[in-house]
């Protein structure tokens, strides 16, 4: 009885291993059928099904790589050029990097026609970039991942606030200060997003991480901070100039200690507002589109 | 330090048995007697009246009480928070507009569809210049753009929001989150 146990213990816990290495074998033996129908009798595909056999044995989704080799076949790329996008996807995904990040950013670059050499180069920072988005994501969701959830909605707008060339002194000094004022991980979110709609209106990365840390300190609140890129269009309208923007928004960010110290009784600037039609008030509101409605509705 | 015993066990012993029985007075017999009384009565009343499992049945149906007391505002208010921060079920419906009288097909390919050329095609309103679609997408940011003619990709005219992509490229942000819509078309 005892040798039947332990015999069927055995089974167990080889068989674990063996029943998980099977079915990746399988996956990628999926995948590289797959190959031959997308590139038919088209040499150079071996290196490839290696690759997809690397890939999904390092955990890579069989159905994502399968519909990355589809798309790069349609975009007419190489099947040898194709497997090192593999390689490279699939040593970023090791990292953890998600998959859909990676592969995303490479088919986006098929699409846009950008050359080999290029695409190998540009996906090479995806890891320092990630790494710190990432971390920074962490300090501020207490989580590491996870479908759907805030560590990952967070991510990719830390992410593409860096594609927008801030610095990661200008991420960590937004960070630090909404840490310092305990600001939830949506606030956060919400203070980067608005970042990004600043420099899309042509403000330099360094001096709308002035505007919002000082705005965080301050204690003004996202509804106001959301009233900033309207009050930028603005005064573009009016032919402001960018350091004339820049300082009306300074003072924008001051508002609130401004009206603290005028309600707690100093008197002194009360009812100041800065506005680049001439003190008549920061324009609220308003972002770039309005639309989408949540839970399903039209 | 231990004291050292200046007498002997077994002499005091011998002295305490020595000792003749001592007569207490009347009235102090009686008044110890009274005061025994008293304080057996006290003990009597003092007894369990009930049996001890009902006393403890008692203290946990407190405990039950005090914990529920605790816990259901509690719970409540986690489950509230929790729900408002689950974002996985919250779907938008985006429509994408665009902007072009000279153009032969356009369709919509992004982060979304992992920029398939193919799959989602705007439609031209009747003669207009304006070609739209409408899409189901849940919350998240996505970079999109215009495929136009299935030759070239533009970035969205009527979105405020713009990113460079990984090649240096500029393509348009849609970010759907807390019931907002900020950089798509529509």
């Amino acid at each position: 009885m005892k040798i039947m146990k332990a015999i069927l213990l055995l089974f167990i816990i080889l068989g674990i291993p063996l029943a998980v290495s099977a079915g990746s074998d399988r996956e990628a033996a999926s995948v590289a059928s797959a190959v031959d129908d997308i590139y038919g009798d088209r040499g150079g595909t071996e290196e490839l099904k290696i690759a997809i056999s690397e890939a999904v044995d390092a955990g890579m989704p069989s159905e994502a790589v399968e519909a990355f080799v589809r798309e790069a076949a349609r975009s007419e790329r190489d099947p040898g050029e194709v497997a090192k996008y593999i390689r490279v996807a699939s040593d970023l995904f090791s990292v953890g990097i998600p998959e859909a990040l990676l592969f995303n950013t490479l088919i986006e670059g098929f699409v846009k026609g950008v050359g080999k050499e290029e695409m190998l180069r540009s996906v090479g920072p995806l890891r320092s970039k990630f790494r710190f988005a990432s971390e920074i994501s962490e300090k501020h969701t207490g989580k590491r991942g996870g479908g759907g959830s805030d560590h990952e909605l967070l991510l990719s707008a830390l992410f593409y606030t860096m594609n927008m060339g801030y610095a990661e002194e200008n991420v960590k000094a937004l960070s630090k200060a909404a840490g310092e004022k305990n600001l939830s991980s949506r606030a956060f979110f919400n203070i980067l997003k608005i970042s990004m709609e600043l420099s899309s209106l042509g403000l330099r990365p360094a001096r709308v991480s002035a505007i919002m840390e000082r705005s965080i300190r301050n204690g003004t609140s996202i509804r106001q901070m959301s009233g900033y890129p309207s009050f930028v269009r603005e005064g573009r309208e009016k032919g402001l100039a960018d350091n004339d923007i820049y300082g009306f928004l300074m003072i924008k960010a001051d508002e609130v200690l401004i009206s603290e110290k005028s309600s707690a009784g100093t008197g002194t600037e009360s009812g100041k507002s800065a506005s680049p039609s001439g003190g008549k008030g920061g324009s609220a509101g308003g972002g770039p589109s309005a639309g989408g409605s949540p839970g399903g509705g039209k | 330090m231990k004291r050292k015993k200046d007498y002997d066990d077994r002499e005091l012993r011998r002295a305490f048995s020595s000792l003749s029985r001592i007569e207490a007075p009347e009235r102090t017999v009686r008044e110890l007697s009274e005061r025994l009384e008293r304080e057996r009565e006290g003990l009597e009343r003092r007894k369990p009246t009930a049996a001890p499992l009902l006393r403890i049945r008692r203290e946990v149906l407190i405990a039950v009480f005090a914990t529920l007391l605790i816990a259901v505002p509690l719970t409540y208010l986690v489950t509230k928070r929790f729900a408002a921060e689950n974002v996985s079920g919250r779907t938008y419906v985006v429509r994408f507009i665009y902007e072009d009288e000279n153009a032969r097909s356009v369709h919509l390919v992004g982060d979304f569809n992992s920029w398939r050329s193919n799959e989602i095609v705007l439609e031209r309103a009747g003669d207009s210049k304006l070609w739209s679609a409408e899409i189901t997408l849940e919350e998240g940011l996505y970079k999109y753009g215009f495929l136009v003619n299935e030759t070239y990709i533009v970035s969205d005219p009527l979105s405020g929001l713009k990113v460079q992509d990984s090649f240096g490229n500029e393509s348009s942000l849609m970010v759907l989150a807390d019931g907002k819509q900020r950089g798509g078309s529509s």
